[in-house]
């Protein structure tokens, strides 16, 4: 036991079993402490995306009625609306209808990633389950791939066969959606 | 009292048209005539501009991130444009009870903050902007010297200056000046909603 020397790699040769064992127990529990503290490592709710990725987003949701809302954390009936949209979405059967969202927060001028964090902050705080697209692109191109207004927020509703069958300029209200929605069904959009 | 007077003669003559939801002003047509009080107190009318080559009249507002961003350029474009003879008046006519930021008050620090060097009025009840149509802020009316609408939509395509492609009242501006039409006459104006005041936005 001599030759043990007090810190150091060398030191390892003659820990006893004893000391190994609680050298692994504090190990374990530092491990797992870190692990609660550490904030859960989930995916993001909005994913940042050009106009060539949100076409191809939207391709995944061909074949159902497709609910989509134009929306910023900086335009304030967007917010506003927002929690009718969420209880909205909790009505919908996502088996047979999509819904999403698409974010105009990237149209201002700021740092990137500081703008995204808002708008994650945001869909976390409001609990919005519906999938979010943060446009990354010219606002031309998001105007032109929607025939958006220019006005926020914006709300369409496409059919099955990706027709527009519903549109709304500004703040819409759970019964306006709940309208649209029913007329909708009543056209027979619904797929089987 | 004759501000008062002035308000309430155009409120009833600009109520017959002035619905929130109305169509924008059509290119060609007459630019709504207004009396509307500026930051500095004084009153500024459409009728004020007749000497002029131009009025860009445009719509916009303290609260808007959207807005905010074009401020700059507005007020670069107004510097540039009024030398040679075009005026410029922004118009706020959103309602402060639904978005404080756009009070009167807030209207005058904004005013000086960013030392606007044109008039910026205040709609007191959003009728100007229902009578031209606008439907965001910012939203930009372009005006010749006979009042009438030759061009109508953005400032430029993007918030950030160094991504901008078209810079289309500046391009309207210098066709105005050169007294040939506006190529891109009809822009989407993008921006936030106009937060109307109740009596405005009935249908």
């Amino acid at each position: 036991m001599s030759i043990c020397s007090r810190g150091g790699f060398e030191t390892r040769p003659c820990i006893s079993k004893a000391m190994k064992f609680v050298k692994v127990w504090i190990i374990v529990f530092t491990v797992l402490f870190a692990c609660a503290k550490a904030p859960q490592k989930r995916e993001p709710l909005a994913s940042v995306v050009t106009t060539a990725d949100l076409r191809s987003r939207l391709e995944h949701f061909k074949h159902k009625p497709l609910v989509v809302n134009f929306w910023a954390t900086w335009c304030g009936p967007c917010t506003t609306e927002i929690p009718d949209l969420v209880k909205f979405y909790q009505t919908l059967d996502t088996a047979r209808l999509n819904m999403i969202g698409v974010s105009a927060d990237f149209f201002v001028v700021g740092d990137s990633a500081k703008l995204a964090a808002k708008v994650e902050d945001f869909l976390v705080q409001q609990k919005v389950g519906y999938p979010n697209f943060i446009f990354n692109d010219p606002v031309d191109s998001l105007a032109n791939l929607f025939n958006l207004s220019g006005i926020l927020p914006e709300t369409i509703i496409y059919d099955s066969a990706g027709r527009e069958v519903f549109r709304h300029q500004d703040l819409i209200t759970l019964s306006e959606l709940q309208t649209a929605l029913d007329s909708l069904q009543g056209q027979g959009n619904q797929p089987q | 009292m004759r501000l008062r007077h002035i308000g309430m003669v155009l409120a009833s003559v600009l109520a017959l048209g002035a619905f929130a939801g109305a169509d924008e002003l059509p290119i060609g047509a007459t630019g709504p005539a207004f009396a509307l009080m500026g930051t500095d107190g004084k009153t500024y009318s459409l009728a004020d501009y007749k000497d002029k080559k131009g009025v860009a009249v445009i719509f916009t507002c303290n609260a808007c991130p959207y807005a905010k961003a074009f401020e700059d350029r507005i007020n670069k474009l107004a510097k540039e444009y009024q030398a040679k003879g075009i005026a410029f008046v922004a118009i706020n006519p959103n309602d402060p009870g639904r978005v404080p930021e756009d009070s009167y008050d807030n209207m005058v620090k904004r005013a000086k903050e960013k030392g606007f060097v044109f008039p910026y009025v205040y709609d007191s009840t959003s009728e100007v902007a229902a009578a031209y149509g606008a439907k965001v802020t910012p939203h930009v009316f372009l005006l010749d010297a006979n009042s009438k609408l030759v061009y109508r939509g953005r400032v430029e395509d993007e918030t950030d200056a160094k991504k901008v492609k078209s810079r289309d009242l500046k391009e309207a501006l210098n066709a105005l000046l050169a007294g040939k039409p506006v190529k891109m006459a009809e822009t989407k104006a993008f921006g936030c909603s106009i937060k109307w005041r109740k009596q405005a936005s009935t249908n």
